[in-house]
């Protein structure tokens, strides 16, 4: 009995422990975020004139778009890009082995015809073979490729990152739509300042706003709680998230569906790793790693204004596949990469971020379980006052709720994208109502997630099924 | 049962969880309420702006209009000649400027740009360029070497819209600069739009250390079309690294000479350009010459 | 007298263009995306349109094109009022049938010589 007691007695400390430290840290995250942000929305008027003042100089952009059957979004998404307020703009759509019309689609919205796109990049591989290549005449910077699938997104994103031509390289999914002005905005860090090798802008879930010819002219909030919960998700991860760990550059990921890159920097590290589920993760580590080993100074930064809108799962099926495979990709990614863990070699990355991932976005769900069950087998037993545990249990619950919350406020504060009241009282609702059901779900696709990665399955790519964006829905 | 339960246990408890629930709720009360604070005071300016514009018409078409009173319309007027004064030219870029200084908007200018916030002086040279047409740029060449890169790439951003081409060498120098440079990219477009009809302002540029200036100066001889440039820039097809090469390859095929076509073919024979450059000037060679080479 | 439709999305251009128009005389109207723009052609026939070319929903040379490709509104004159400044750009809206083409930052008094001479015509 004594035994056993002092095991429980271990395991709630630890667990407190830890909760205590992961909202310590998040919360000087929050701190830092807010600053970051505040400091350059109030550069906002200044920024925005400075981009009207058109510079026919700017690095041209290569943008590379993954599509497997994208045909209910890639239209909008290719629109949205050839309509794009930027000097120069390579867009390389690349037809995963898509079993639907989506080449069909695009031959109808731009006039495509076949042409040769030579390799430039013979740095980096590509497994899949190309089947057809294709320029537009109705869009001149815009290409298309069809290969055969290998199941892989990074390998659609190689496969046009050996055909990119110009010094930027940009990645976003088929399915996402870019704001006119973003690629302005994404490329301007890297205009002003060399150092800057990589750069990653705001992903919001597009569901529920309105979208009309590549153009969302109406950000709404969606209409399930399901989905809901994931803008709030979206809003903590890349307002409070990503901008406070850029601040003291150690950011860790550049989503995959809004990223930018200096080409030579991809192209040094191979391109992205073909083995790899989380493949964004790899490469920012990858250059980071880079870099560190030659003690080159370099910046990967987060720019918070510009906003990628990308369809996110609407189902909950679906929603869970892919939480798997994010919990799954990160897990393989941080065991490749075990060796910069903890070192002070890697700079605030390897001392800071990488742990925080490995110790609270990986194991979190596993510790919370467990801190979780173990409570309650105290309450049962005896060993806890119940009051004390509902206590514990609702003082955690609040902070989180807290956090959300945060992450709400900065994006009113600074942006506003979502004008309506009515939006805004919805999103402090999913935020209150998330910890109830939302987070157990989650915990729990994650574990399944950080399972496989522990058993080292090999990786395989979720099918999404996409709605596409209903024009005047 | 462990001894959490101790004296005082209770109140500390109850602060924790009272103190947790007014976080939250004063949380979602700030975000909702701050969402309609903000779309009231984004009506109001918009009123103002939409003031200041009826305002400042009537300034463009008699000149006679008297300055406002009130602070919060003084700056809608400031902000809304600022916007309109990039998007305009000519006679009516010329009212603007004279009204603007003939009502003390010059003089604000200049405070602006002289005050200890950096978003502030980098506003002021806005409305200076606003308020400017007896090109007198002394305090924009001193702002180029301002303490914050931001106000910098403004000043310089200013000078561009001025259009003052003896500036151009002012902006090489404040680009080489080492210890507060200003960003390449940012004196390019500046120079470029100064349109200066001649390369003699980008001398030092040439020469630089930095190979990201001397592309620069190849990119904007080539951009603005200035001839005399053509023998410093097929200089640098023999000397620089790959991005070099093809910056100044691209500006040889804007310039046209056909005299330029060997230099390029020179290129082409160096071992170390890389092969997405060698790509480049394949192309602009056949576009040059009329010929093309099978990479 | 004569109608123009002005089609803009930015408040300060289009509001001094309107300004200017009807000081000297004509009847404005302002849309602010590319797709209502070219409603308000279609229903009101005006004798002119100025457009943009960068606009939410429909761009300027797809309202061009649109315009053209019916014959009723094929014969209205359009000037387009654009920030692009490419050689390439000036060709493609040439190409789409145009007629005049200025580029911002524009002067008004410009443009007001540009539109007598195009409703003269």
């Amino acid at each position: 009995m004594n035994v056993l007691h002092t095991i429980f007695t271990v395991v709630t400390t630890v667990a407190i422990f830890y909760y205590l430290i992961h909202h310590l840290i998040f919360g000087s995250v929050i701190v830092r975020a807010a600053f970051h942000v505040g400091r350059q929305q109030r550069w906002e008027d200044e920024q925005a004139h400075a981009l009207t003042f058109s510079n026919p100089l700017a690095p041209g952009i290569s943008v590379l778009i993954p599509a497997h059957n994208e045909e209910a979004g890639i239209v909008a998404s290719v629109t949205s890009l050839v309509e794009a307020h930027y000097p120069h703009v390579e867009i390389i759509v690349v037809d995963d082995g898509s079993k639907d019309a989506t080449v069909e689609r695009l031959h109808e919205a731009f006039d495509l015809y076949e042409a040769e796109l030579p390799v430039t990049e013979p740095r980096v591989g590509q497994v899949g073979r190309v089947l057809k290549t294709y320029a537009s005449r109705k869009a001149p910077g815009l290409k298309v490729l069809s290969k055969t699938s290998v199941g892989r997104r990074s390998d659609a994103i190689n496969a046009a990152f050996r055909r990119s031509t110009q010094p930027l390289v940009c990645m976003i999914d088929g399915d996402s739509i870019l704001e006119p002005d973003a690629l302005l905005r994404v490329a301007q860090p890297f205009v002003d300042d060399p150092s800057v090798v990589a750069a990653g802008g705001v992903v919001l879930p597009s569901n529920g706003s309105k979208v009309e010819r590549g153009r969302v002219t109406d950000a709404r909030v969606p209409r399930t709680w399901l989905e809901r919960t994931q803008v709030l998700e979206y809003l903590r991860a890349f307002l409070v998230g990503r901008s406070g760990w850029s601040a003291s550059n150690g950011l860790m990921i550049i989503s995959g569906a809004f990223g930018i890159f200096r080409r030579e920097v991809m192209a040094e590290v191979g391109g992205l790793d073909e083995e790899s589920l989380a493949e964004d993760a790899e490469l920012v580590v990858a250059v980071h790693r880079a870099h560190r080993r030659r003690r080159e100074d370099y910046r990967v930064v987060f720019v918070a204004e510009p906003v990628c809108w990308s369809e996110t799962p609407s189902t909950a099926k679906v929603l869970a596949r892919q939480r798997r495979r994010w919990s799954h990709g990160l897990g393989q990614m941080l065991s490749q990469h075990r060796d910069m863990i903890g070192r002070p070699r890697y700079g605030r990355l390897g001392v800071v971020t990488m742990p925080y991932f490995l110790l609270f976005e990986l194991w979190g769900p596993v510790v919370e379980l467990l801190g979780l069950s173990t409570a309650v087998l105290g309450v049962a037993v005896g060993w806890v006052d119940p009051w004390l545990f509902l206590l514990f249990v609702a003082v955690s619950f609040l902070l989180s709720i807290a956090v959300s919350l945060a992450a709400l406020l900065v994006e009113v504060i600074a942006f506003g994208r979502y004008q309506r009241v009515s939006d805004t009282l919805r999103l402090a609702l999913a935020a209150v109502f998330e910890p109830f059901w939302f987070r157990p779900i989650h915990a729990i696709w994650r574990i399944r997630g950080l399972v496989a990665s522990i058993r080292g399955e090999r990786a395989v790519w979720g099918e999404m099924t996409r709605k596409g964006f209903a024009d005047g829905q | 049962m462990p001894e959490f339960a101790a004296t005082g246990f209770e109140a500390v408890a109850a602060i924790l969880l009272a103190g947790s629930v007014v976080l939250v709720v004063a949380m979602i009360v700030a975000a909702v309420s701050i969402r309609a604070v903000g779309w009231l005071v984004a009506a109001s300016r918009h009123g103002r702006d939409q003031w200041a514009r009826t305002f400042l018409f009537g300034v463009l078409a008699d000149g006679e209009e008297q300055a406002p009173r009130g602070p919060l319309r003084q700056r809608a007027v400031a902000d809304t000649a600022m916007r309109l004064s990039s998007k305009l030219r000519g006679a009516d870029r010329a009212a603007l400027a004279n009204w603007l200084q003939s009502h003390g908007y010059r003089q604000r200018a200049v405070e602006m740009m002289r005050s200890s916030f950096a978003i502030r002086r980098a506003r002021g040279t806005r409305l200076f360029v606003a308020a400017l047409c007896d090109r007198e740029t002394g305090p924009l060449l001193e702002l180029l070497e301002d303490r914050d890169a931001r106000v910098r790439a403004a000043a310089a951003r200013a000078l561009g819209q001025c259009g003052i081409s003896t500036a151009v060498p002012f902006l090489v120098r404040a680009a080489q600069s080492g210890t507060r440079p200003l960003p390449v990219s940012v004196a390019a477009m500046s120079i470029i739009h100064t349109a200066p009809r001649s390369a003699r302002g980008l001398g030092l540029a040439w020469d630089s250390d930095n190979p990201a200036i001397a592309a620069m100066a190849a990119e904007v001889a080539g951009f603005l079309h200035l001839t005399d440039a053509r023998v410093r820039i097929e200089r640098l097809l023999v000397a620089g690294d790959s991005p070099v090469v093809v910056s100044a390859a691209t500006a040889l095929q804007r310039l046209g000479d056909p005299r330029s076509t060997d230099a390029i073919a020179r290129s082409l024979e160096r071992e170390d350009v890389q092969p997405w450059a060698r790509i480049a000037l394949h192309g602009i060679y056949a576009d040059m010459h009329g010929v093309r080479l099978e990479p | 007298m004569a109608k123009v439709i002005v089609i803009e999305d930015d408040p300060d251009i289009s509001l001094l263009v309107s300004h200017k128009l009807r000081s000297s005389g004509h009847d404005v109207e302002v849309e602010t995306d590319g797709q209502a723009g070219l409603a308000a052609v279609r229903s009101v026939k005006p004798e002119l349109v100025i457009l943009d070319w960068m606009m939410p929903r429909m761009n300027g040379i797809e309202v061009c094109e649109a315009m053209r490709a019916d014959p009723e509104l094929a014969e209205i004159p359009v000037l387009m009022l654009t920030a692009k400044a490419q050689e390439i750009d000036l060709e493609r809206a040439y190409g789409v049938g145009v007629d005049e083409y200025i580029q911002k930052p524009f002067s008004t008094r410009e443009l007001v010589v540009r539109v007598e001479r195009l409703l003269s015509a």
